[in-house]
């Protein structure tokens, strides 16, 4: 694919300094600028390549297809088709939340080019599946998340707006996004929340063969400490470093640490 | 801000407030939001513990962050969990205080009411769905048949055809329409009509493959597409046939039986060049009506080759007709002449075209492109109009030449052709009759069931001479020359051509004109090219011609010079 086509698409930045290039993927919600209180400082010492997926922040929102983003291999193709597209290889992947097992999905399909990976506050599913597994939700939980996104994200008339256009309209959108921090157009949000919240990538994770940290939070009402030695235990190559941090979003909350983590982790190997 | 000494004001605002410090745990919380949530005391209670699941999940991947950075959040709904396990739905505003250790405020408000307007939403949605489902499946249905209707099946074609993976498939389109199908309706009434119709629907439908379609077009008229398996026309005209068939076995519509058979067009998918949906059903409808033609019951596939010569023709008939207007037409005029005298007896007038691009055009060039069409009409009554002016023109200058022009049948067939002859003669009464001549060819008028020997007869009536054309390749009776009874015998070009190498020929020559001495007219000879020739057919008893060695073609204004040109004795 063209390489000025995927880096148009995935609005995708490359800066700072280095040899080493470090890659970094957000969570759902919301985009790439999520990460620049940990870019800010890294980049004096890498480079650093950053994206929004098809959907998010301002990427071009033309591009969404829902299928193709109904699972997370297709955010995973997104990673793939912009390291092609920037022709890197050896790269570490960092990925936020439901991006660690997109970037885990990436690794797995273009080895060469990733050869680690960094998991900050990872699950590969959501649900409980007793006795076994704690995901931390019953299916109840997401559900309401799917309502309350409804409640939330969907501008009244727009609720109303595919059926008024009629469905050979296609997945157009009417309304141009407001460009602002996490807005999110309500149909890749859904999109985006149903691939996170209710896939299973567990059986996945032996097939990852890349090093692997993983990053955990102390407490994290999304991924709890059991979820991450989960993930820890079943990666071939998988190392846990639990942060004394509290929340989801460490990487914005505590940067230092995770900014630490990051450069011993990438200097290492 | 100091929690401690918040005034007592703050816990009689009517909407629920409280405050967190950066590690989410609850500060304050005034007294609305205490009676909502069922509480005493929130001081030091993790903010989670009063926010369902799938708030918290919204809090980390959408508040948190917005909060981060933005430092406010407004309107986000919410679902909070009050002591007794019960759930308020809220809508909050909140924001972060970077100068007071990034403390966050929240208001909230109950969202029942809004529930209560999403809810109603859902229901228009949900009862939108459901009437856009009905109207969608009204539009695309034909209500008689409950077959899809002529849109639904144009849309399916063109969606088929814009897919790339399907547009490789190859189908075939067949339309049908039923023989007598009318008479059904009018002598059992519609209510059996439609009943017919949907029967038939039924058959046709039963009759295909799961990857075929069959669609209600219109009327009694139904399109059928078929998925190509096999790739021979044979093999695709028998299935055709076995479905087209299946519509002869009578139906039994209320007791009555009733039959019809049925007319089929079809045509294939892909086609040499790109074509569309609507061109496609056009061509079946094309090749059906072509099967109807041909004595209904039948089946016909459509020749995209007969498409393109009718486009040819389409833009021919155009050219010419501005042609016409743009006086890029133009009559030559071959003499004839006495072949013992050399006298000059009259002129053959010969259309040529000075066309803008291609050049000087033959007759042999375009006009059998136009044969039995309007425009060979229009072009006919432009030749006899000039050709009459002309010859007036001559006359009146002292050059009593006579003018011949070429007649087709299909002009001498056309119910006006009289009144219009009638009218142009009428333009010039200067002119003996005697001296223009109607020249038509002998195989056009052979076929005497369209009375074309009447309308000879008129234009003899009129003062005309009439002569056949070309002749002796006619096949044409001794009876048949009697009833014709015309002016002149023009001996075709290929007898003379080669007369004196070829004795049969000479034979030919001779019965000509051995004919036209027993029906009392005479025999010019055509195609002389040759002093021998002119020789052989004067000592053949022939004793007028023409001819390239006599003189070409040429145009009208150039007939002076050449007349000029010869002995004074040969001057007409």
């Amino acid at each position: 694919m063209d390489d000025v086509f995927i880096r148009q698409r995935n609005n995708v930045k490359v800066f700072g300094n280095g040899e080493r290039v470090l890659m970094f993927a957000h969570g759902f919600g919301c985009d790439q600028t999520m990460w620049r209180f940990v870019t800010d400082t890294m980049q004096r010492d890498y480079r650093i390549v950053t994206f929004d997926y098809v959907g998010s922040g301002e990427s071009d929102l033309s591009a969404f297809n829902s299928t193709r983003y109904a699972t997370l291999e297709g955010y995973a193709d997104d990673i793939t088709d912009i390291l092609e597209a920037l022709n890197l290889t050896g790269v570490t992947l960092i990925g936020h939340s439901v991006s660690s097992v997109i970037g885990m999905l990436a690794a797995i399909k273009v080895p060469e080019r990733v050869s680690q990976l960094v998991m900050v506050c990872p699950s590969p599913y959501y649900l409980n599946d007793p006795p076994e597994y704690e995901g931390g939700f019953e299916r109840d939980d997401l559900e309401e998340l799917i309502d309350l996104m409804d409640k939330n994200y969907i501008g009244w008339a727009n609720y109303l707006a595919p059926l008024v256009m009629g469905s050979r309209a296609g997945p157009q959108f009417v309304h141009e996004l407001s460009g602002s921090f996490c807005s999110t157009d309500p149909l890749v949000a859904k999109t985006f929340a149903k691939a996170t919240f209710f896939s299973d990538y567990r059986s996945v994770l032996p097939n990852c063969t890349t090093p692997t940290l993983v990053l955990q939070s102390r407490i994290d009402s999304l991924a709890s400490v059991k979820v991450g030695q989960y993930v820890t235990d079943h990666l071939p190559d998988g190392h846990l470093k639990i942060l004394d941090t509290e929340g989801h979003c460490i990487h914005m909350t505590d940067h230092n640490q995770v900014e630490t983590e990051i450069r011993a982790f990438a200097s290492a190997r | 801000m100091n929690i401690a000494r918040t005034p007592g004001s703050l816990d009689l605002m009517p909407s629920g407030y409280l405050v967190t410090d950066n590690e989410r745990s609850i500060l304050y919380a005034n007294r609305y939001a205490l009676a909502q949530l069922g509480h005493d005391d929130l001081g030091g209670t993790p903010l989670f513990d009063i926010f369902t699941l799938a708030s918290c999940i919204l809090f980390e991947s959408y508040i948190a962050p917005l909060l981060l950075k933005e430092g406010a959040c407004d309107e986000i709904q919410l679902t909070l969990k009050a002591a007794d396990g019960s759930k308020r739905s809220v809508v909050t505003n909140i924001r972060r205080d970077e100068t007071d250790n990034n403390r966050v405020h929240w208001t909230f408000i109950n969202a029942s009411q809004r529930d209560k307007l999403f809810q109603e939403l859902i229901d228009a949605r949900n009862l939108l769905e459901e009437k856009t489902r009905f109207l969608e499946a009204r539009t695309v249905t034909d209500d008689v048949t409950g077959l899809p209707n002529r849109l639904s099946v144009t849309q399916y074609l063109t969606e088929r055809m814009s897919n790339p993976t399907l547009a490789q498939s190859q189908f075939v389109v067949l339309f049908i329409d039923l023989d007598g199908f009318k008479s059904i309706n009018d002598t059992y009434g519609h209510a059996v009509g439609d009943q017919f119709l949907k029967a038939v629907g039924q058959r046709l439908a039963r009759s295909l493959r799961a990857s075929d379609l069959v669609a209600r077009y219109g009327g009694d008229e139904y399109v059928v597409l078929l998925q190509q398996t096999a790739d021979t026309a044979n093999t695709n005209t028998l299935m055709i046939q076995r479905i087209v068939n299946q519509l002869n076995t009578p139906f039994q519509i209320n007791g009555n039986t009733l039959s019809v058979s049925a007319s089929a067009g079809a045509t294939h998918y892909p086609q040499r060049s790109s074509v569309e949906s609507e061109q496609l059903i056009r061509q079946a409808d094309q090749a059906m009506y072509k099967a109807k033609l041909a004595g209904k019951n039948q089946i016909r596939w459509f020749d995209p080759d007969w498409e393109n010569s009718q486009r040819t023709q389409h833009e021919l008939t155009a050219q010419i007709r501005q042609g016409i207007e743009l006086n890029q037409f133009l009559l030559h005029y071959q003499p004839k002449i006495n072949l013992k005298s050399g006298t000059v007896i009259g002129l053959e007038a010969l259309i040529r075209w000075q066309h803008p691009n291609r050049g000087l055009l033959m007759p042999g060039d375009f006009l059998m492109h136009i044969e039995n069409q309007q425009i060979e009409l229009e072009l006919g009554d432009w030749v006899i109009d000039t050709a009459l002016k002309q010859a007036t023109q001559w006359h009146q200058r002292g050059l009593p030449l006579p003018v011949s022009v070429n007649v087709s049948g299909f002009q001498l067939m056309d119910p006006q052709f009289l009144e219009r002859l009638t009218a142009l003669l009428y333009r010039y009464p200067d002119l003996p009759r005697q001296h223009f001549e109607l020249e038509l060819l002998e195989t056009c008028a052979i076929d005497d069931s369209m009375n074309i020997a009447n309308v000879i007869a008129s234009c003899r009536r009129m003062g005309l001479l009439v002569s056949l054309d070309d002749f002796g390749t006619g096949y044409s009776t001794l009876s048949h020359l009697k009833d014709l009874s015309v002016d002149i015998l023009k001996i075709d070009r290929s007898f003379v051509q080669d007369m004196l190498t070829n004795p049969s020929n000479i034979a030919i020559i001779k019965g000509i004109i051995g004919f036209a001495k027993a029906f009392d007219c005479k025999a010019i000879a055509e195609g002389i090219e040759s002093a021998d020739q002119q020789a052989a057919l004067l000592q053949l008893g022939c004793q007028t011609g023409q001819g390239y060695h006599i003189a070409s073609p040429m145009p009208g204004e150039s007939i002076e010079t050449w007349l000029t040109g010869r002995p004074a004795s040969t001057k007409p």
